[in-house]
């Protein structure tokens, strides 16, 4: 899924960076949601994470989304100066729901982005808010389309039953899939249904465009916008799985940049009781290098001993 | 069929046959007659991982298309997902183009214009689209009694144009005046050839006015459209007599049994639940590509049709009806630069050829006739080796056998009688058997016909006519002198 690797990187104390939208090539990667996903790299720290994206990235022509430039060599950019950059920190990105420890962790890097020569200002990105339903309707409406493969005909599990194919494709599918899947599937058939397609999936593309017009706004005037990347603290496993809308919230710092198709970073920022605390950062599309080189400054400077307790699930 | 009754509309699937390769991947096009589910990729068989890639040489050949059926040219090609499960859809769903919410197809508000019996008419083309081919599903015996089916990738995947027409046609015969001009035209293009079985298929939406519209899906070929809307036709005027109401409903053409069969009714209501295909990015089409692709168009069929009228100064129904077929056109012009007398060889095409090939119910292309064999055959009736009426004869076996016109003639002695002696030895025998015939012709113009129709049975059609003619009216002078 398309949050996948910034948060969890958040959750788990490690650096998880997403790319610009097709500096890294989809072919081979089973599709959830093909307009959002995109393959990023997840390590133990901002220099690993640069030399695995040297290496996964360039153009495919067998992926049409695929940027067809060289941006240039990640891990060689990260030593460079940094100067003038001008942070934007994102109001969105402190707003209700989020947890004030991990607001005061994430303050405490940017007070160390300032001790290197960054200025920083407040800026407000208003659409940010319909983010989370836009991103869920596009997501889920994509991934109803892309899962409707699984029909058990050409590969993968098929239901033990000898019927006519609408049967055999309907308990394959139900026996197949787990719960979430066919929430996912049904809630986006329904929005791509006509009748709701006016009113749930045009309208989720509307509000991208005009999430992607806020950051392009914003770009003109910043270099980088910061916040967190969850707004809460990393939860129990299995905590949040049955109440979905609790669990979708969650991603309300993530998928922002999944419908803009920004490049950003997530990098550990300090330890509440001894659970992981993540800072975002994101650029301009396929300004990955200066995001890149950014988080590893500020990397050295925050200068991490992380070593979280582990927390086992009940 | 009466004109008022009917309202057809058609949308055609013609294979873009020409291409090398499907429309989203690298796989041959040329698929056909392969052991099954050997022409496949991961793309093509939808495998998990896999994405599509826009053939670019089809969108030209699209263009092309949308340019001969007079349609507006779309500047931009975007793909849309047509969502539905079917067993013969690799992904459940099918890449398309979409005429709506941001979606345009390459080419709208077309028309071809066809001849029918009562003057030219104007069929309206609603849209033409790109889209890929779905698997090839192979049914054991007929589709209604098939105890299971067995799936063949190999054709999943191939360029399609779908070309839609508004509800313009009111016969079985003016929508198969309509696919054959249809087919000529991407066959003059060289995009497409209906030669290929499943080249070019189509669905018909057909209903009695007043009535609901029933769609028949599954046509594999044009020749069979004429039927299916004949028996559909037949089905809806039957039910309507007996007062019951034909439903909207979706119909599949069984081509073993010639019917149309219910499918389930619940695919009446389908929403395909489109939207922007997300793995493809919009093509821009400027002007300049455009011109590119547009420039030295081959010649079509109403340009041909008027240079086989000044050219070869044929008849303009003659011109017609031989551009109607580009290979029929073809045969034409290869005979042409054989044989001078050009009028002969279009009338020879347009009569006994083209009787024998419908009551055969074969194309030419399927037929062993070849230009230099109806020459050969024209040849040896001006040079009087053989008469006209053998001709008729022998063109027959020419076609089912491909034999040569001169071993034909020699094989069965058909060579023509124009021995006076020998003629006068059948007419003769035959005015000793029909005295009473005789008598009449003495005087009824009429009865002399019937004493030549008998020496000319008599001889196995192989007398000649004009000396034939001249001898019984000669024999009948010389009775009619005698008796006074
Ligand atoms: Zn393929």
């Amino acid at each position: 899924m398309a949050v996948g690797v910034r948060q969890p990187a958040s959750f788990c104390g490690v650096v998880g960076f997403k790319p610009s939208y097709g500096l890294v090539s989809r072919y081979g990667l089973i599709a959830y949601a093909c307009s959002l996903d995109q393959i990023g790299p997840i390590g133990k720290n901002v220099r690993d994470v640069a030399m695995l994206f040297d290496v996964i990235k360039g153009y495919d022509k067998h992926d049409s989304t695929s940027l067809n430039f060289d941006i240039g060599s990640a891990s060689s950019h990260l030593f460079n100066e940094i100067k003038d950059i001008h942070i934007g920190v994102v109001k969105e990105f402190f707003g209700e729901g989020t947890d004030t420890r991990v607001e005061s962790s994430v303050w405490n890097a940017i007070k160390k982005l300032e001790s290197i020569g960054c200025k920083y200002d407040f800026i407000s990105l208003p659409y940010l808010e319909y983010a989370i339903p836009a991103y869920y309707i596009i997501a889920m409406s994509e991934a109803s389309s892309n899962l409707a493969r699984y029909d058990g005909v050409r590969y993968g599990y098929r239901a033990d039953l000898e019927s006519d194919w609408n049967d055999v494709f309907s308990k394959t599918r139900q026996e197949g899939f787990g719960l979430e899947v066919k929430r996912r599937i049904l809630l986006g058939t329904f929005a791509l249904t006509a009748g709701y397609f006016d009113q749930y999936y045009l309208k989720a593309l509307k509000v991208r465009k005009l999430i992607q017009e806020d950051f392009k706004k914003a770009f003109k005037k910043y270099d980088i916008l910061v916040g967190p990347t969850s707004p809460i603290l990393p939860f129990k496993l299995g905590e949040k799985i049955s109440n979905p809308l609790e669990m979708y919230r969650i991603d309300v710092d993530t998928v922002p940049v999944n419908l803009a198709g920004l490049p950003a970073i997530s990098i550990p920022c300090g330890l509440v009781s001894g659970l992981p605390v993540g800072i975002q950062l994101i650029a301009d599309f396929t300004e990955d290098l200066k995001l890149l080189n950014l988080a590893y400054k500020l990397e050295c400077e925050l200068n991490l001993k992380l070593k979280p307790d582990i927390v086992a699930g009940d | 069929m009466s004109e008022t009754e009917l309202v057809i509309g058609l949308e055609c699937h013609v294979q873009l046959s020409a291409l090398k390769t499907k429309l989203f991947c690298s796989c041959s096009a040329d698929y056909r007659e392969l052991e099954p589910n050997t022409v496949v990729c991961p793309t093509c068989l939808g495998l998990p991982g896999s994405l599509p890639v826009v053939n670019r040489e089809a969108i030209n050949l699209g263009l092309k298309v949308a340019k001969a059926l007079n349609c507006e040219i779309s500047d931009k090609i975007i793909f849309f997902r047509k969502n539905y499960y079917y067993p013969d859809m690799p992904k459940n769903f099918q890449i398309s183009q979409y005429d709506r919410v941001g979606g345009i197809p390459l080419g709208r508000d077309g028309y071809i214009n066809i001849k029918t019996d009562s003057g030219v008419r104007t069929v309206r083309i609603r849209r033409i689209h790109l889209e890929e081919d779905p698997a090839k599903i192979v049914y054991i015996g007929s589709i209604s009694t098939s105890p299971y089916s067995l799936i063949d990738y190999n054709r999943a995947g191939v360029a399609l144009l779908e070309i839609v027409t508004e509800p313009d046609l009111t016969s079985d015969e003016e929508a198969h005046m309509f696919l054959k001009k249809l087919r000529s035209i991407v066959e003059h293009l060289g995009v497409s050839d209906g030669n290929l079985p499943g080249a070019m298929r189509c669905d018909v939406n057909i209903s009695l006015r007043g009535g609901k519209r029933v769609e028949i899906k599954n046509i594999s070929s044009f020749k069979e459209v004429k039927k299916a809307i004949k028996y559909e036709f037949l089905r809806q005027k039957q039910l309507l007599k007996r007062g019951v109401t034909v439903e909207q409903e979706t119909r599949h053409w069984d081509e073993i049994r010639k019917i149309t069969v219910s499918m389930r009714s619940k695919e009446t209501e389908q929403d395909y639940r489109y939207f922007p295909e997300p793995d493809l990015v919009p093509i821009h089409i400027p002007v300049e590509w455009l011109n590119k692709v547009l420039v030295n168009l081959p010649e079509l069929p109403e340009a041909r049709k008027t240079r086989l009228i000044t050219q070869y100064g044929l008849p303009a129904h003659d011109a017609e009806v031989l551009t109607n077929s580009k290979a029929l056109a073809d045969f034409f012009e290869e005979a042409a630069k054989l044989y001078k007398n050009y009028k002969n060889i279009s009338n020879w095409m347009m009569g006994d050829l083209l009787r024998n090939l419908n009551e055969l119910d074969i194309e030419i292309s399927e037929s062993k006739i070849t230009p230099e064999l109806l020459v050969s055959m024209l040849k040896l009736i001006d040079e009087g080796v053989i008469s006209g009426k053998l001709g008729k004869i022998i063109i027959r076996e020419i076609i089912q056998t491909g034999k040569d016109p001169k071993t034909l003639v020699e094989e069965k002695k058909l060579i023509k009688i124009s021995s006076e002696e020998t003629l006068n030895l059948y007419i003769n025998q035959v005015f000793q058997e029909y005295p009473g015939a005789v008598k009449d012709a003495l005087k009824d113009e009429k009865a002399i016909h019937y004493l030549i129709g008998q020496v000319m049975k008599k001889t196995g059609g192989r007398a000649d006519p004009d000396l034939l003619n001249n001898l019984v009216r000669k024999k009948l002078s010389e009775i009619s002198s005698s008796i006074l």
